[in-house]
């Protein structure tokens, strides 16, 4: 037990997906705020349309970078990434807050001081001129699509996305550990092969999008797909 | 414009044109070319840029995808003799069907063609059943390599040292263009299914241990048979006058290359072909795309070989020559050093290592990396080979304190950057190496009057040497600077703050 008093912070999760030339520039942008950067992954971007997917020209590698930071810090930090990456560009890159739920304790306290740091930064300094407080922080709801399926079928979970109004997402590959089909073979332990694909939506075409997404690549289906949406704050870059 | 197409021609461009630079910069200034040869250069440069695009597209579209398939539908298999037939097979039938190793086979009179091209095919299916041992019995790859080059080095001896050089040829010309992204993404498929964090590891080390083993058959081969010297003819430089006839020159020299390329790719299709039909692992939008990247890596590769034989090696040849006869002979060096640095770039397979490498270690080694050790590496190499050339130095000083400090390196760094260090081994000696470093070290020879066998062709057993030196010394760089980050485990109470 701890008698710490309870952190007023309210953290978020900030999933950044860009391009894979923007790692340096991202980490100096994180170092700079003391955002501590808590994992990279990396994805590749989905093709504009079923004859360009054929044709080989999907999307190049993303880099999916995710760190916790205060809420506060939140406008700030998209401030930055629009000034200083290539956000404003289309296809350049988009930025997404989960709200969290729990969080051990320490990395609260970590995430409180440096709130605290920083809004004694802040006060000292002058507001921003309103125009620009409209381009970032976009108004509309969103929501994160996240379809995991067996692997080879991202290809129809893009489609179906695609045909039902979405504008494209990031696949990712991966495993599914499930104790009933890892199977052992020499003693090496084989497991399914899955591709996940992460699409961001507006609100109201969640329900539409997921159901095209769930009939084509659902549980009934081959590709044993689970589908589910994560709720979402604040997002950047997805308005053009 | 499609964001995909732009980085693969930004990719081309900046693999081709800085030797392009380099060529005409020498061209005016050491070594005067006649219009027509820097025509027939720039036609070349032109073909490789495209070429390059389209192969390197291509093989992701289809060669990594086939393969990490491939390999991971073989380790799921229930019966090891099974998955051990296949890789032989795959192994010797991609092999036979290599353009190079019949060019190879040609070059070495006393041999009957068909002995050698069986041999080295049956080494490399051999080869490829011991790699795929050894990721299922986890035996450690360094010291695999290391027991296979001391046997190299020992039977070495017993051969007539004319013929060895041509021993370690067949090693690079074995993995060629076509074969080497596809026995790649074999690795690292075969290693991706098992889920421990050796697995990673294991995804390189195919193309090593397949290097090694045509060298092993062909010493072999050259210890029964005696064979006294191979022979090599020199590039001739056609006569052009007019536009017309660089186009002419080129358009005669497509065919033989479609039906090379054409050849190496039958055995992939071939395997894709049995793979999908029994297996059905491709859902129909892969078999499409599949199709398409096997067009364009077919594409590729004949533009590619192409501009490189009938626009580069003339040249190369020229250069090697032009320079060693001037009263600049020593500038051979520092013109080899910046060759072998940008010319590693042109290499078709090795960006499909480095894109491979990247997405293993998750982008821990990057594209950056691996090109700027491998560039340093070749380099060295290159400025060596150069010095061999000019010195006639044997080339056992450079070989063997060469290895043996490559598998010192070996003990030292983590084990996945040995793989990758021996495969990049056999991937940076490609066609490059063969048609535009070799005329360049067998035109400074035959100028400076030095034995063409002996101290030429040693340069592609440096430039296969090399990367293993300048990687595993990448390696111990990056697990230096690892161990710095490392911090002490504090005493921190891990609770859980409830925010709802």
């Amino acid at each position: 037990m701890t008698d710490n008093i309870k952190p007023q912070v309210v953290p978020r999760l900030l999933l950044t997906i860009t391009k894979e030339e923007d790692q340096r520039k991202l980490e100096e942008l994180f170092d700079s705020m003391n955002v501590p950067v808590c994992f990279q992954f990396r994805g590749k971007g989905t093709a504009p349309s079923e004859m360009m997917d054929i044709f080989g020209m999907r999307g190049t590698t993303r880099l999916l970078s995710g760190a916790v930071l205060p809420k506060s810090q939140v406008k700030t930090v998209f401030e930055m990434l629009y000034k200083q990456l290539h956000f404003r560009h289309k296809g350049g890159g988009i930025a997404i807050t989960i709200p969290l739920n729990a969080l051990q304790n320490h990395i609260l306290q970590v995430l409180d001081e440096e709130e605290r740091a920083w809004t004694e930064i802040e006060a000292s300094k002058k507001e921003m001129p309103k125009g620009e407080e409209e381009q970032m922080g976009e108004k509309a709801e969103y929501t994160v699509i996240w379809v995991s399926v067996d692997g080879g079928y991202s290809d129809d979970v893009v489609d179906a996305a695609r045909n039902a109004g979405a504008k494209g997402g990031t696949v990712m590959k991966g495993r599914r550990r499930n104790s009933k089909s890892v199977s052992r073979h020499f003693g090496i332990k084989v497991q399914e092969e899955q591709d996940f694909v992460m699409i961001v939506v507006p609100k109201e075409r969640k329900t539409e999008i997921m159901t095209a997404i769930a009939s084509v690549c659902g549980l009934g289906t081959e590709a044993h797909g689970v589908v589910l949406a994560l709720p979402v704050e604040d997002v950047m870059g997805l308005t053009h | 414009m499609n964001e995909k197409l732009k980085e693969k021609t930004k990719e081309s461009l900046s693999s081709v044109l800085p030797i392009t630079m380099i060529v005409l910069v020498l061209s005016v200034t050491l070594v005067p070319l006649e219009i027509s040869t820097l025509v027939l250069f720039l036609t070349g440069a032109f073909l490789l840029i495209m070429g390059m695009g389209l192969f390197q597209l291509g093989a992701e579209m289809a060669m990594t995808p086939l393969g990490q398939g491939v390999g991971g539908r073989l380790v799921k298999s229930s019966s090891i003799v099974l998955m051990a037939a296949v890789c032989f097979i795959m192994g010797a039938i991609i092999t036979i069907s290599e353009p190079d190793l019949q060019v190879l086979a040609n070059q070495v009179s006393a041999i009957p063609n068909m002995v050698l091209i069986l041999t080295v095919a049956v080494g490399v299916g051999i080869f490829m059943v011991i790699a795929l041992l050894r990721i299922v019995f986890k035996v450690r790859l360094s010291l695999l390599l290391a027991i296979l080059y001391i046997l190299v080095f020992v039977l070495s001896c017993l051969t007539p040292s004319d013929f060895i050089a041509v021993a370690f040829d067949a090693g690079g010309v074995t993995t060629g263009p076509m074969t080497v992204p596809f026995i790649m993404a074999l690795g690292v498929g075969l290693s991706a299914a098992r889920s421990d964090k050796e697995g990673s590891n294991d995804s390189f080390g195919l193309i090593a241990l397949c290097s090694v083993g045509p060298i092993l058959m062909v010493l072999l081969l050259g210890i029964f048979y005696h064979p006294t010297e191979a022979v090599y003819t020199a590039v001739e430089i056609p006569e052009l006058v007019t536009t017309q006839d660089v186009v002419r020159e080129f358009a005669a020299e497509i065919p033989d290359y479609v039906r090379e390329v054409l050849s190496s790719i039958l055995p992939v299709i071939g395997v894709f072909l049995l793979f999908q039909l029994r297996g059905k692992i491709y859902r129909k939008r892969q078999v499409q795309r599949m199709a398409v990247g096997f067009i364009y890596t077919v594409l590729g590769l004949i533009l590619f070989l192409t501009g490189v034989n009938v626009g580069f090696a003339p040249v190369g040849s020229l250069l090697g020559s032009g320079i060693a006869d001037s009263s600049f002979k020593w500038a051979l060096i520092p013109v080899g050093i910046i060759i072998g640095y940008y010319i590693v770039k042109a290499e078709p397979a090795v960006q499909v290592l480095n894109e491979q490498v990247e997405e293993i270690t998750g982008g821990n080694v990057s594209f950056k990396m691996m090109n700027a050790a491998l560039s340093a590496g070749v380099a060295c190499a290159v400025a060596l080979s150069m010095v061999r050339v000019l010195t006639g130095v044997s080339i056992y000083w450079i070989i063997i304190p060469g290895y043996t400090l490559a598998f010192i390196l070996s003990r030292l760094v983590p084990p996945v950057f040995v793989g990758i260090a021996f495969d990049s081994g056999g991937v940076a000696s490609g066609p490059m190496t063969s048609t535009f470093l070799l005329p360049l070290a067998m035109g400074a020879c035959t100028a400076v009057g030095g034995n063409v066998v002996a101290d030429a062709f040693g340069i592609v057993a440096l430039v296969a040497l090399a990367p293993l030196i300048a990687i595993q010394c990448m390696g111990v760089v990056s697990a230096c600077k690892a161990k710095v980050v490392k911090q002490p485990i504090q005493a921190i109470e891990d609770l859980i703050v409830d925010l709802e």
